[in-house]
């Protein structure tokens, strides 16, 4: 079959917003605060409070469920977002100390799994994990454990500002930079005998467009593309890769002091400060490398996307910081921005199959919160949360499957964990996950993705049935015939095995340094055996880990397996049916899809 | 639940059951009518089986550090073109591994035209439980013995384009060159449709699954899967009926640190690579408790929401092949799967005592192709007939830190030492002639640096291993399709050495799939594009 096929590339020119920079630079910090005082907006039931919970945070709990109901979302939602972060890396700061103490990337995971289960907060917590897998930085090419922490609460720091000053302090990280390789970027040079021209490492200037930005295709609002000739319109060639990558040259690490070296070595370099411009005061022609300039960005004007020029800077060390930041603009004004953030967020906070309509109002607060600002994070998040087609009752593929992580959360919080005291003299400080941080078992450490493409993609479809409706389903891309039974049979082991869970008096966790779940509720309620007393656990624990979303069939399929088998009349079958059901919670599909 | 509700949950289960047992949901798909004719012709070696193993090479490697001209002439264009020095990208010429290669049909290559390998790809020596030594080829050796075809500047095409027609906008490019996630699916879909739904490697088992059996012996009968992947999904393998089962490699059971790791180690033996559900066995198995009969009866595929459903889905696979698996290839004692080749990459520079696989990072290709090769071994008990496995080796995106041994040398070490042992394990099981391997990256890179490494680029090289291979002679290899003009910006590349293939990845495949015994009407199915190309047999099979 021959054919021939014409992709005309539309040129669009666009110039209004470009410049605009003052607003965007600003982190805006303006509360949208509405008359909550009569709490016309609670959730109506306990189940729909834990749905929200479930949504919003790493797992509803019996208290907060009471909470969000007395107060209502508006104000949840206001008392979360004014909530000081809970950090990483003063944590690991501490630990160190200890000169006895060897840090390693396990102690950040287990810090991360602490916050992620007590930290008050929630949606903080949330929103960085969600911005963690689109912003993606990995510690598997080794990159230092505290410098990793340091990023991810550069995350949850900026999880509820704008989106330019996200953008600007993720460029700047020396985290990113070793992760996409642009730190000691140059502009051209010559090198070798005989010699031959080395250019920019493209690899930032790419992944800043196709992942952490607008995307390979212009989109409208609702996401859908933008066509020409019936072919979406591509948002950049190889070309505009080559010039951007032009920008993001002259980056070394911030440190205390300098050398007229320090751009091409390690020397005093503090991984802590954000990266700089380095500036060459005296320029040596040393380790090979041919200074032609006064730093070593590439000061020439650069032609991108959307025939944006950036026009030649100084030959300065403000020059080069000012030329990054009018890319940046440049970047976050993007009109593809909006649809790709909203769809993104929405995947990871509610359901992976958005309609347009709601990924459209969602990109509509990003383009303007309602006072003029753009990329404001915490209006966006409003939106995802309190969109109707996330509060309304779900319809019939809303949701998403639970990604590893939050069923572990989930089921800890649900479940009321105690957290594990944290053993001072061993290499298992913090011990929240004990193994110091599920890797293999879950397909999904955080900040430890195996390439900058996340764990999963927004786009990836299940083959089968799923693929057939068209609709994506990113986590997964990691659930597999493995993987499925390598993470349950884990997180049945740290809610459901002997020495992993509490019941007062009777049953006693294995290790004070192993964080244990209480199944005193449970226990009591079947203290008396009968159908009525084991419908009120089922629907209890259904309640706290299933958002109170268990079908009536799923609820007398348990009800059977209890009902079955003799009424138990020891502790330990007591027990038994309590776990029992806890296990087939867990592995269930209600279970599986957060709806 | 009321019995009836119950029953109808059972009747998915059996349904779901017999559904795995492909044979017979032969019925119920038209295009399956095809597969009379795809019965393969008998290969040599095993006449009842034939198996692709795929080996992604993830990130985009650069192959031409790979294979490198080793002539005068032509060397000092690479030169050039890769750069020396500090920030340069070139290997020493004196540090080439020379080969022997002709080209198609053994006809000598054109005046003077020599080759070598990166010096990664040299023979080593292996270890055994008994501290015996062996002496294992690299791909050096492999290709000397006429066992591995090389292939010159394939990549993404759906028309042939030159540095002259590629501005001609009349003229359809792969959409998103350059792009890792695109271009990885370009090559696994093998053709240029964003987002296209199947694999070729699907494609093909869609025609060809029909010829493996159920597991003998197996309660509840369960049938394994034609694709099965030890490197996660992949879109190459997803077929229209065929879903790929994925599976884990055991790890390095000695972690690196004693010398003895092989296949035949205790560890190996304890390991399936299919992971059990704890506390619930199989649906179907005879005398399940309460709990268990709670859980199948909750993994129902008939809700309204596809996802819950699929959930049900990849957990009933599981379960039931987990078992099976299990029994089949991790028996402590007499396992049937063990075999005596090392597979690991033991000996750095032949320094046996003292090298530490785990400081040299492991080798997960050889973890991966070391299951491969227990699981074809266990063909027959499997029921096994046809089979395309993936396997994958990441790190290839060498943007920075290229030329260091821990860059691209341990990678290239990586594929050679897993290659070499693998081949040799096909030779120990006999059926060298009838499993054929072959490498895909998205693209190859840059030849030009920028400054510690390169960056993205288009047409790279790939191999072709196996007996059936027309790879060459017993004292030579052979190289298929035409070597690019290496001149930056030359007449096959782009300013920083981006080449435009010479030959589409379609006919790569093509190819591949003719082997496999695919028609060319279903050749040109699976791969709408070749025919805007010379030929879809390279002959390289």
């Amino acid at each position: 079959m021959r054919y021939i096929r014409q992709i005309a590339l539309q040129t669009v020119v666009w110039s209004a917003l470009m410049f605009v920079s003052g607003a965007l630079h600003a982190q805006t910090e303006t509360l949208f605060r509405a008359n909550f005082e009569n709490v016309t907006d609670a959730p109506a039931t306990d189940a729909e409070a834990a749905r929200f919970l479930t949504q919003a945070t790493f797992g509803p709990t019996r208290s907060e469920i009471a909470r969000l109901r007395a107060i209502g979302y508006g104000q949840w939602l206001d008392q979360q977002f004014s909530m000081p972060p809970t950090l990483t890396r003063p944590w690991l700061d501490q630990l160190v100390l200890d000169p006895n103490f060897s840090l390693n990337s396990g102690h950040r995971v287990d810090r991360f799994y602490w916050q992620a289960t007590f930290g008050q907060d929630q949606l903080r917590q949330r929103m960085a994990f969600a911005l963690s897998q689109i912003l993606v930085v990995g510690d598997t090419g080794g990159i230092d454990t505290r410098l990793i922490a340091e990023y991810a609460d550069m995350l949850t720091r900026g999880a509820f500002g704008n989106y330019r000053t996200l953008l600007g302090n993720v460029t700047f990280s020396p985290a990113m930079a070793e992760w996409l390789t642009y730190v000691r970027s140059r502009a051209a040079y010559q090198s070798g005998t005989p010699p031959t021209t080395i250019l920019p490492d493209e690899n930032y200037a790419r992944e800043v467009m196709q992942l952490f930005s607008f995307g390979l295709i212009q989109r409208n609002l609702d996401f859908s593309p933008q066509l020409s000739g019936g072919q979406p319109v591509p948002t950049y060639n190889n070309e505009i890769i080559a010039q951007l990558s032009r920008v993001f040259t002259g980056l070394t690490y911030g440190r205390s002091s300098f050398t007229n070296t320090s751009f091409g070595n390690n020397t005093n370099r503090d991984l802590m400060l954000p990266m700089i411009c380095f500036p060459m005061n005296n320029p040596p022609n040393n380790q090979n490398y041919l200074v032609t300039g006064r730093t070593f960005h590439d000061f020439g004007s650069k032609l991108i996307f959307n025939n944006i020029t950036l026009p030649a800077v100084a030959d300065t060390q403000a020059g080069c910081e000012g030329d990054i930041n009018a890319a940046l603009n440049a970047i976050a004004n993007h009109s593809s921005v909006p649809p790709f953030y909203a769809r993104q967020l929405i995947q990871r906070f509610t359901t992976s199959n958005p309609s347009p309509a709601y990924i459209s109002r969602v990109a509509n607060v990003f383009v303007n919160n309602g006072q003029g600002v753009r990329g404001d994070l915490r209006a966006v998040l409003r939106a995802v949360l309190m969109d109707a087609e996330a509060r309304n009752a779900p319809s019939a593929n809303f949701g998403k499957l639970r990604e590893p992580v939050l069923r572990m959360t989930a089921l800890w919080r649900g479940l009321d964990v105690v957290p594990a005291q944290p053993d001072t003299t061993g290499s298992s400080i913090g011990n929240i996950s004990s193994s110091l941080g599920f890797s293999g078992e879950f397909n999904q450490r955080p900040y430890s993705s195996p390439s900058v493409f996340n764990f999963y993609e927004p786009d990836y479809q299940q083959p089968g049935p799923v693929q057939n409706a068209n609709l994506y389903s990113p986590e997964f891309q990691i659930l597999n015939e493995s993987s499925v039974s390598r993470m349950n049979n884990t997180i049945q082991n740290r809610v459901a095995d002997t020495g992993w869970f509490t019941i007062a008096g009777l049953y006693t966790c294995g290790a004070t340094t192993r964080p244990c779940v209480q199944l005193d509720t449970y226990f009591n309620q079947i203290q008396t055996a009968n159908a009525t007393t084991y419908g009120q656990m089922i629907d209890e624990l259904g309640l706290r880990l299933m958002h109170g979303n268990m079908s009536a069939a799923m609820r007398a399929t348990l009800l059977t397996m209890l009902t079955s088998q003799a009424a138990p009349t020891t502790n330990d079958q007591r027990r038994d049916r309590v776990r029992d059901v806890i296990r087939v919670i867990i592995m269930s599909p209600e279970f599986a899809v957060q709806k | 639940m009321s019995r009836q509700q119950r029953e109808a949950r059972r009747e998915f289960l059996k349904k779901f059951a017999t559904l795995t047992a492909c044979g017979s949901a032969m019925s119920m798909i038209p295009q399956l009518r095809l597969m009379q004719s795809a019965m393969a012709q008998s290969p040599e070696g095993d006449a009842n089986y034939r198996a692709l193993v795929c080996v992604f090479l993830g990130g985009g490697n650069d192959a031409f550090n790979w294979l490198i001209p080793r002539d005068n002439t032509r060397f000092a264009v690479y030169q050039a073109s890769r750069g020396t020095g500090t920030g340069g990208l070139a290997i020493d010429q004196a540090s080439l591994i020379p080969i022997n290669l002709t080209g198609p049909g053994g006809v000598a290559l054109p005046g003077g035209q020599t080759y070598g390998l990166h010096p990664a790809c040299a023979d080593w020596t292996s270890v055994n439980v008994n501290n015996g030594q062996t002496a294992m080829p690299g791909l050096a050796t492999l290709t000397n013995q006429g066992k591995v075809a090389w292939l010159a500047n394939v990549g993404s095409l759906v028309v042939p384009l030159s540095k002259a027609t590629f501005s001609n906008p009349l003229l359809p490019k792969p959409p998103q060159l350059y792009s890792h996630n695109d271009q990885t699916n370009f090559w696994f879909q093998g053709r240029e449709t964003p987002n296209y739904r199947y694999g070729w490697g699907g494609q093909i088992a869609d025609l060809l699954f029909s010829q493996n059996l159920p597991i003998p012996g197996s309660s509840p009968t369960t049938t394994l899967p034609m694709n099965i992947s030890f490197a996660g999904s992949n879109r190459f393998q997803i077929g229209d009926v065929v879903v790929p089962y994925q599976m884990s490699s055991c790890g390095n059971p000695n972690n690196g640190t004693a010398v003895v790791n092989e296949i035949v180690g205790a560890n190996f033996a304890n390991c399936s690579g299919a992971s059990a559900l704890s506390n619930f066995r199989a649906c179907g198995t005879a005398g399940l408790n309460a709990r268990e009969i709670a859980h199948c009866d909750l993994l129902d595929n008939s809700t309204t929401n596809l996802m819950q459903n699929e959930h049900a889905l990849v957990m009933a696979r599981s379960m039931g092949l987990a078992g099976n698996l299990s029994t089949l290839l991790a028996g402590v004692t007499n396992n049937p799967s063990l075999l005596n080749t090392p597979f690991r990459a033991l000996a750095d520079n032949q320094a046996v005592t003292g090298y530490n696989l785990a400081a040299d990072g492991g080798n997960s290709l050889a973890e991966q192709l070391a299951m491969v090769a227990r699981l074809i071994n266990m063909r027959t008990q499997l029921g096994q007939r046809r089979n395309i496995f993936f396997v994958s080796l990441g790190g290839f995106d060498t943007h920075a830190a290229q030329m260091p041994d821990t860059g691209q040398p341990r990678l290239f070490r990586r594929i050679s030492r897993a290659l070499g042992s693998f081949y040799n394990a096909l030779v120990e099981m006999g059926v060298e002639n009838s499993v054929t391997t072959f490498t895909m990256s998205e693209f190859a890179r840059t030849l030009n640096s920028n400054g510690d490494g390169s960056d993205h680029g288009w047409g790279g090289i790939q191999l072709v291993m196996g007996g059936a291979v027309n790879g060459g002679s017993a004292t030579a290899g052979r190289l298929y399709g035409t070597w690019p003009d290496m001149t930056l910006n030359g007449a096959d590349s782009f300013s920083r050495g981006q080449m435009i293939p010479t030959t589409a990845m379609d006919q790569m495949a093509s190819t591949l799939g003719t082997w496999m015994g695919l028609t060319p009407t279903q050749i040109n199915t699976i791969f709408p594009n070749v025919d805007n190309f010379p030929t879809s047999n390279l002959g390289f099979m």
